[in-house]
C-alpha cells in the first residue's frame, strides 16, 4: 500500500512538474526581438532542418541562439490583459524553444561533423529551465550531441 | 512488500457459515464470459453499424456529388470533411481520376468565386441595392470563398501532386481584388503546398502495384484528357517518372520576395521545409531561406479577423 502511495505522489509530481511556471502568466518586461522574427525563426529552423551549411552564416547562427533563449521567447510571444498589462504566453514560448531544439537535433543527423560547440552555453541553461518537457528536451539534444 | 503480499498459508478449513469452496461449473463460466461477451457484441454491432451508415456518403462518388450540390453549404461542408478524410484515406489521397475531377472543381469554383466578387461590388455600388441584396451577395461569396479554401487543402491532403499547377499559381496570385481576400487565399494555397510537400512522402510508403495502377491512370489521362486536365496529369506523370521539376520551390521562393504580408513570408519559410527538389532547386530554397533567415518585417501586417 506504501509503495503505491509513494508511485502515485510521484506520478502527480511529475504531472505538476510539467507545467512549473506555466500556469500563472507571467507579466513581461523587456523588449521583444526586432521586427520580422517570426519570419527568421522559421526559416532558420527550416535550414537546420535541411541541413544547411547556411546554419552557420551570419544572422542565421545569432537567430538559432536567440531561438535558445527562454526569457527572450517568452517576451516574443505576448499578450495583452484586460487590466493592460502584458503576459506571457509559455505554451507558444517553450514551443519555440523546443522547436529549435528538435532542428538542432537534425542538424546534427544529417550534418554530424559540423561543429555545434557554440550552442553548448545555451543548451546548458535550458537544461535548468522550470519547464519540464524544454529541460528534457535540452538534456536529450545534449546527449545526441556528445555522441 | 512481504507486508502486502504475504507467502500463501496452508489453506486453512472453511470458516463457519461460509460455503465451501468449489471450481466453477460450464453454467458459471457461461455466466461470467458468455453474457458480458454478448453485451459487448451487441454495443460493437450498433458502433459499427452507425459508422457502416455514417460511411455511406464517403465513397468517391458521392464525395463529388455532394461537392457539386447545388446548395452552396453543403458544398463546403463535404469539401472540408475530404479535406480531413483524405489525410488519413491511402487509396483516395492517391486516386488519380478522383485528384484530376477535384482539381476541375477548384479551377471552375476559383472562376465562380471572381464572378460573385464582379456581383457583389456592382451590387454595392448600385444605389437601388436593397441591404437584403448586399447581405446575400456577402454570404454567397463567405461560402464560395469557403469551399474553395477547402478544396484547395483537399489538393494539398492528397499523396500526389496533381493540384500543383493551380495550387502555385494561387499563391503567387491569389485571387480577387480585395487585398484581404487576396492575402487569404495566397496563404491557404502555400500552406496547402506545405501539406502537399509533406503528404507525397506516403506516395513513396504505397506498395508498388499501387504506385504502377497511379501511373497508369495518369497515363490514360494524359493520352485522353484536354487542356488543363492533361497538363495536371503530365505534370504529376513526369513526378511519379522522377523527370521533371513541379516548380513549387520556385513558386515559393516568388512567394518570398511578397514585400507587404510578413505572414505570407513565415508561412513560406515553413514550406520549405517539405519540398527539396533538384539539385538547382536546394540551392534556390536555401537562398531563399537564407533571405528570408535575414527578414526584418518590412511591409504591413495584412489582419485577417476570424471569420473573414
Amino acid at each position: 500500500m506504501k509503495s503505491r502511495l509513494r508511485l502515485c505522489a510521484m506520478a502527480l509530481l511529475l504531472l505538476a512538474g510539467c507545467n512549473r511556471g506555466g500556469s500563472v502568466p507571467v507579466v513581461v518586461t523587456g523588449p521583444k526581438s526586432p521586427a520580422g522574427w517570426e519570419v527568421r525563426y522559421q526559416a532558420t529552423v527550416a535550414l537546420a532542418r535541411r541541413g544547411s551549411d547556411k546554419v552557420k552564416d551570419e544572422g542565421v547562427w545569432d537567430n538559432l541562439t536567440e531561438m535558445l533563449e527562454e526569457e527572450q521567447q517568452l517576451r516574443n510571444f505576448r499578450r495583452s490583459t484586460a487590466d493592460g498589462k502584458e503576459v506571457s504566453e509559455a505554451g507558444a514560448a517553450h514551443l519555440t524553444v523546443i522547436t529549435a531544439l528538435q532542428a538542432i537535433n537534425e542538424l546534427h543527423k544529417k550534418r554530424p561533423e559540423m561543429d555545434l560547440t557554440g550552442l553548448n552555453p545555451a543548451l546548458e541553461k535550458l537544461t535548468q529551465s522550470r519547464n519540464l518537457a524544454v529541460s528534457t528536451e535540452a538534456k536529450r539534444t545534449q546527449q545526441l550531441l556528445s555522441k | 512488500m512481504n507486508e502486502e503480499f504475504p507467502p500463501p498459508a496452508p489453506t486453512p478449513d472453511p470458516a463457519k457459515g461460509l460455503p465451501p469452496v468449489r471450481p466453477p461449473s460450464g453454467r458459471h463460466i457461461v455466466q461470467l464470459f458468455l453474457v458480458p461477451g454478448l453485451i459487448v457484441g451487441g454495443a460493437v454491432a450498433i458502433l459499427l453499424g452507425f459508422s457502416w451508415l455514417a460511411g455511406g456518403s464517403r465513397t468517391p462518388d458521392q464525395f463529388l456529388k455532394n461537392i457539386d450540390s447545388a446548395n452552396a453549404d453543403i458544398r463546403w461542408r463535404a469539401a472540408s470533411d475530404l479535406a480531413q478524410v483524405l489525410k488519413r484515406d491511402e487509396n483516395l489521397a492517391s486516386d488519380p481520376e478522383f485528384a484530376l475531377r477535384l482539381a476541375e472543381r477548384l479551377q471552375r469554383a476559383l472562376d465562380e468565386l471572381d464572378r460573385l466578387e464582379q456581383d457583389k461590388a456592382k451590387i454595392e455600388s448600385t444605389s437601388s441595392s436593397s441591404t437584403g441584396d448586399v447581405a446575400k451577395a456577402k454570404n454567397a461569396l463567405a461560402a464560395q470563398r469557403s469551399y474553395v479554401q477547402y478544396l484547395g487543402a483537399c489538393l494539398g491532403n492528397l499523396s500526389i501532386p496533381v493540384g500543383v499547377p493551380l495550387l502555385t499559381d494561387l499563391a503567387r496570385n491569389g485571387r480577387g481584388s480585395d487585398p484581404k481576400l487576396r492575402a487569404l487565399t495566397r496563404r491557404q494555397a502555400v500552406w496547402a503546398l506545405s501539406n502537399l510537400g509533406d503528404g507525397l512522402k506516403r506516395f513513396a510508403k504505397l506498395p508498388d502495384a499501387r504506385k504502377a495502377a497511379v501511373r497508369r491512370q495518369l497515363e490514360a489521362n494524359v493520352d485522353t484528357a484536354s487542356g488543363a486536365t492533361r497538363e495536371w496529369a503530365a505534370s504529376a506523370l513526369a513526378w511519379v517518372d522522377g523527370k521533371g521539376s513541379l516548380g513549387v520551390v520556385q513558386a515559393l521562393a516568388d512567394c518570398a520576395n511578397e514585400d507587404r504580408d510578413v505572414f505570407l513570408r513565415k508561412q513560406v519559410a515553413l514550406a520549405l521545409n517539405f519540398w527539396e527538389g533538384d539539385a538547382a532547386e536546394k540551392t534556390l530554397a536555401e537562398d531563399t531561406l537564407l533571405r528570408l533567415a535575414r527578414d526584418t518585417g518590412r511591409g504591413e501586417r495584412i489582419e485577417i479577423p476570424e471569420g473573414e
